[in-house]
């Protein structure tokens, strides 16, 4: 069986496994009703809460494994992944100054200041990389970018009017999709989908870019265009994926190395199993974060940077041995 | 058939390329060689298309390489960077195939190429696994797999050993009999003395000497340029030339 069958059928699986766990217990009647009268409570529950939260999961997974397969591809390096270039870090940003300002509850503002900050970095991103389409100058950009929106991002908390707001902020930036609405996973299945039709011109390009930029643009790659198409979306996905389920670490550094264990190294291969693979991880991080026995709920983003934390040091490991040897 | 019609090329400060007008035609392998910093390289990525020019033009089949879009270019010049990066564990048979990504038959135009190079048992195994000559012969076999009229390559023997050397330029040679223009830069005088048709010389930028092997490696060539002493000599069957040169240094 192909990798994407065996990923998209562990998807599926999940998908509908998840669609039985819930706070309240639904027997097959009531899923019968929900099919049935999606107005009834048992409808509700289904088609409002879980569907939405279960698709959001997957969309959001898929967005950052996507996203760190084509960031790994473009700037060729193993230990890339969706913040590197500092969008994340401008959704994140955008979201607590949201919150701040009393909109935590107004629907669609957290996500929308979200998407204004992240949309902002890209602007600054695309901008530098239309002038310098090289990716060394623009991880430091990168860096300058994450440290900037770090350092806002403190100074949010600096003058937060409460701890109740600060608490508030903390929450989110902790990342869920508990409570995401239709809205959210249309915006997530939107961003995918524009993302997808970027990638398709940029795919190929990323496959020659293996050897190097000399070799790419004697095989007729377009460099910038290549570096404008994959900054545009990595923004699009990191940005939208913070934006609807707040920051999610590691699925967009760890997914595209599950693909490549299971034997796929081709970067232009790499893209649409590594989306599948995000989404099966979040799926199952979510899936844990339910069933954890915690008085306390576990935040999705915790759990799946208490996971990959301990991947990135062990592939920076690994990789330095590599360095070391090579 | 190339040609530079009075190319200058500047990194920086640094004029690296300076008013070189050269003509290079089908069938033929060239051997650019120079002392390092010499040029050369700049010269076959100004070649390539890969450096903008400060003055003068590159034309190939009498058309401005530079009122060719990138697609263009790509199906008409052919090159191999110096630098060997591979930053992705592919297979030789992936790596090969890029070359010939713009043909329907990339498979098996990538299966001769890598026979050409005699790595066609190979060609399933991670590129990650081979030896960095053998390395250095998939890129080889990548290069020839795009089939371009205008093959340019820097420094192809690079991680070769001696017997792969001749071994290659005896590839690119068949390469250049079957009608490309093959220009390779290469540091061994005497190998590119033996194998090419004609030599250029590059020194601080400039084109020191072009033409037959015999008559560009004249002695105070060598002198001059390379700081050496020597020249060609028969083989003792009195059949061939072949260089012999020292260090300048050493003779005093």
């Amino acid at each position: 069986m192909k990798l994407w069958t065996i990923l998209a059928l562990s998807a599926a699986f999940l998908l509908i496994l998840l669609m039985g766990m819930g706070e309240v217990a639904l027997s097959p009647a009531d899923y019968a009703e929900a099919l049935r009268a999606p107005g009834s409570l048992a409808g509700e529950i289904v088609w409002q809460i879980r569907l939405p939260r279960n698709l959001c999961a997957l969309l959001v997974g898929a967005m950052l494994g996507v996203a760190g397969a084509v960031a790994q591809g473009y700037f060729r390096n193993p230990l890339a992944e969706p913040g590197l270039m500092g969008v994340s870090g401008g959704a994140g940003l955008g979201a607590a100054v949201a919150i701040v300002l009393g909109l935590g509850l107004t629907p669609g503002a957290v996500e929308g200041f979200a998407l204004l900050f992240a949309g902002g970095v890209s602007l600054i991103i695309l901008a530098f990389v239309s002038r310098f389409p090289d990716r060394q100058a623009l991880i430091l950009l990168g860096v300058g970018l994450s440290s900037l929106t770090g350092a806002l991002m403190a100074l949010v908390f600096n003058l937060s009017p409460s701890p109740v707001t600060t608490a508030e902020i903390l929450g989110w930036m902790m990342g869920s999709v508990e409570n995401r609405s239709w809205t959210d996973a249309a915006l997530a299945a939107g961003g995918l989908l524009l993302a997808t039709l970027m990638l398709w011109r940029v795919g190929p390009g990323l496959r020659v870019l293996t050897l190097g930029e000399d070799t790419a643009r004697s095989q007729g790659v377009d460099l910038r265009q290549l570096a404008a198409l994959s900054v545009v979306a990595i923004s699009v996905l990191a940005g939208l994926a913070v934006a609807v389920s707040g920051v999610i670490g590691f699925v967009g550094l760890a997914a595209p190395h599950l693909v490549r264990g299971l034997g796929v190294r081709d970067p232009y291969r790499l893209i649409a199993p590594s989306g599948l693979a995000g989404g099966v991880m979040v799926l199952l991080a979510d899936g844990a974060v339910r069933l954890l026995p915690t008085s306390t709920d576990i935040r999705l983003g915790v759990l799946t940077s208490l996971i990959g934390a301990p991947l990135f040091a062990l592939l920076a490991w690994k990789s330095a041995k590599e360095w070391v040897q090579g | 058939m190339i040609e530079t019609q009075n190319i200058h090329v500047r990194l920086g400060q640094t004029e690296a390329v300076r008013d070189v007008t050269l003509r290079f035609e089908p069938g033929r392998l060239y051997g650019l060689v120079g002392p390092n910093g010499s040029g050369k390289t700049t010269f076959l990525r100004a070649l390539a298309g890969l450096v903008a020019l400060s003055a003068g033009a590159v034309r190939i089949d009498d058309r401005a390489l530079s009122s060719l879009s990138l697609s263009e270019r790509s199906a008409r010049i052919g090159y191999l960077p110096q630098a060997r990066s591979i930053s992705w564990d592919l297979t030789v048979q992936e790596i090969v195939q890029l070359g010939a990504q713009r043909f329907r038959d990339a498979e098996p135009r990538a299966a001769a190429a890598l026979r050409e190079v005699g790595l066609g048992d190979v060609a399933h195994r991670r590129v990650f696994s081979l030896s960095g000559g053998q390395t250095a012969r998939v890129l080889l076999a990548r290069l020839l797999a795009t089939a371009c009229p205008v093959l340019l390559l820097d420094e192809p023997l690079t991680a070769l050993d001696p017997a792969w050397q001749r071994q290659v330029l005896g590839v690119l040679k068949a390469a250049a009999a079957r009608g490309h223009v093959v220009i390779a830069s290469l540091h061994d005088l005497g190998l590119a003395a033996a194998f090419c048709d004609d030599l250029c010389v590059m020194h601080d930028g400039y084109r020191a000497g072009f033409g037959r092997p015999e008559t560009v490696f004249t002695p105070s060539l060598l002198a001059e340029v390379f700081h050496l002493t020597g020249g060609f000599r028969q083989t003792d069957d009195g059949q061939d030339l072949y260089l012999a040169t020292r260090p300048v240094s050493s003779l005093t």
